[in-house]
């Protein structure tokens, strides 16, 4: 029944209620902070800078008091995917980046089609030391902000732009948290429907290496039931939500409301002037 | 223009901007839910995912305008780290990363299925398939021109499509049959 167990998979809301610096962020310079790193990270085409980058992102989750097994979790489930690019990117990548970085390249292994250059190398390591960057930046993020916050501060970013060109920030929120709020349901209901029809004697959950097409065949009675059900809750939430005098967000006040200190204004600052000089240095390697 | 409707508006028939919003956000649900689903196949080490497959579904079911919206909301959401992506990964660096281009063709495809679902498309097998099988050559195009960015021209098609083929024809006609089945579902239903 192992492989029923979708919501184990899907775990969302995996904050982590410490008290650190990040943890108190407002939200909105959170998130701008954030992107301006996760840019800096993108743009990043060297090793030194990447070194430098990942000591930074580091010493973030050092300050956000984060335990590192929590802000690598998601490395595990993208390994294989990882590792397989990185061969593809030394063995058959010859033409140099695309952009950015210069230099020659130099043959370092040259075996039928597979042409292993310093320049492919380069590719496959930094390509790789991204990954791991973006990849502690956005835990980071969801480690030390609730969802809730989250939502917040997205609807408070996009704010003025419902002011100037009726952009619906408010509506954008709400579909955020709901979405987060139903994910567990969904999953269930998945889980559900997948048991009861093996019950009814539906051949899900055997292994076997040359049954795909039964297994695909199976999943059939899964997925129509589960796509009407989806549109049924859909139709219930809409009821629920009237019933309850719902009417969006024109006029609407918050319970909490967010207030920005010096150290917010610090924590963009400091990050602007670091992707400004990470991406300025021109790194010898 | 002669547009018929789309599955989620027979079964949502309540209107007005809640309906947008549930039925985006009941999307992007299909979507996460289904990309965990997973069947290993036993001559390519890519096992099919829903992933591909919900997305092509939602767009024929919801319409092009929320399918595209749908599957944004998916991205930003893997975009933030949540683990919605196929295995139960998410971040922004599989946006970024060389299978970025699946992803962004994820858009595309939900569009093409659901400007033709709007056309009737959805309603038979054969059509279906045909709707189908167009939405996922989109993925095809974009995910191996982001791909070969990354790993350069031959490889990107020798591993960027390839191993994918098998398991997509199945997932094709997969997501083919479901569609004309829930319109029976739906004529039962609306007739008692």
């Amino acid at each position: 029944m192992e492989e029923f167990e979708i919501r184990r998979y899907i775990t969302i809301g995996q904050y982590l209620p410490l008290n650190s610096p990040i943890h108190r962020l407002d939200p909105r310079f959170k998130l701008v902070a954030f992107t301006i790193l996760i840019a800096a990270v993108t743009f990043t085409p060297t090793y030194l800078g990447n070194a430098v980058l990942l000591a930074i992102v580091s010493l973030l989750v050092v300050v956000a008091r984060v335990p590192f097994r929590y802000a690598l979790s998601g490395l595990r489930p993208a390994l294989p995917v990882l590792l397989l690019l990185m061969a593809l990117q030394m063995a058959f990548y010859t033409e140099g980046f695309a952009r950015g970085v210069a230099g020659a390249c130099v043959s370092v292994l040259d075996l039928w089609f597979i042409h292993v250059t310093t320049c492919s190398i380069k590719l496959a390591l930094v390509s790789a030391a991204r990954f791991v960057e973006l990849l502690m930046l956005t835990s980071l993020l969801t480690l030390t902000t609730t969802t809730t916050e989250l939502a917040h501060g997205i609807e408070r970013l996009f704010s003025p732009l419902q002011a100037r060109f009726n952009f619906p920030a408010h509506e954008l929120a709400l579909i955020f948290t709901i979405a987060m709020r139903f994910v567990p349901t969904f999953a269930e209901e998945l889980e559900r429907i997948m048991k009861a029809q093996v019950s009814r004697g539906a051949d899900l959950g055997q292994r076997g290496r040359l049954r795909f097409i039964q297994q695909t065949k199976a999943l059939l009675p899964v997925l129509v039931p589960l796509f009407m059900s989806a549109f049924r809750r859909a139709e219930d939430l809409i009821l629920a939500m009237e019933a309850r005098c719902y009417v969006g967000g024109r006029g609407r006040t918050h319970f909490t409301q967010l207030r920005s200190t010096p150290q917010d204004y610090f924590a963009v600052a400091a990050a602007f002037l670091l992707a400004v000089l990470v991406l300025s240095t021109p790194w010898p390697w | 223009m002669n547009q018929t409707m789309v599955l989620a508006d027979v079964l949502v028939p309540r209107r007005g901007l809640f309906r947008e919003i549930t039925l985006i956000v009941t999307g992007t649900l299909l979507i996460t839910a289904s990309a965990q689903v997973r069947i290993p196949l036993p001559f390519t080490p890519v096992p099919i995912t829903g992933q591909t497959f919900a997305v092509l579904l939602v767009g024929a079911g919801l319409g092009a305008t929320r399918g595209v919206l749908s599957v944004l909301l998916y991205l930003t959401q893997g975009a933030l780290g949540w683990p919605v992506f196929a295995g139960g990964t998410g971040g922004i660096m599989h946006l970024l990363g060389p299978t970025g281009g699946y992803l962004v063709g994820f858009l595309a495809a939900a569009w093409l299925t659901g400007h033709l679902a709007e056309r009737g498309w959805d309603r038979h097998l054969s059509r279906a398939t045909l709707a189908m099988a167009l939405g996922n050559l989109v993925i095809y195009a974009l995910g191996i021109l982001w791909l070969a960015r990354f790993v350069g021209w031959p490889a990107a098609f020798w591993q960027g499509a390839l191993p994918f083929l098998p398991g997509d024809a199945l997932k094709i006609v997969l997501a083919a049959a479901v569609l004309p089945s829930m319109w029976r579902l739906v004529g039962t239903w609306t007739s008692h």
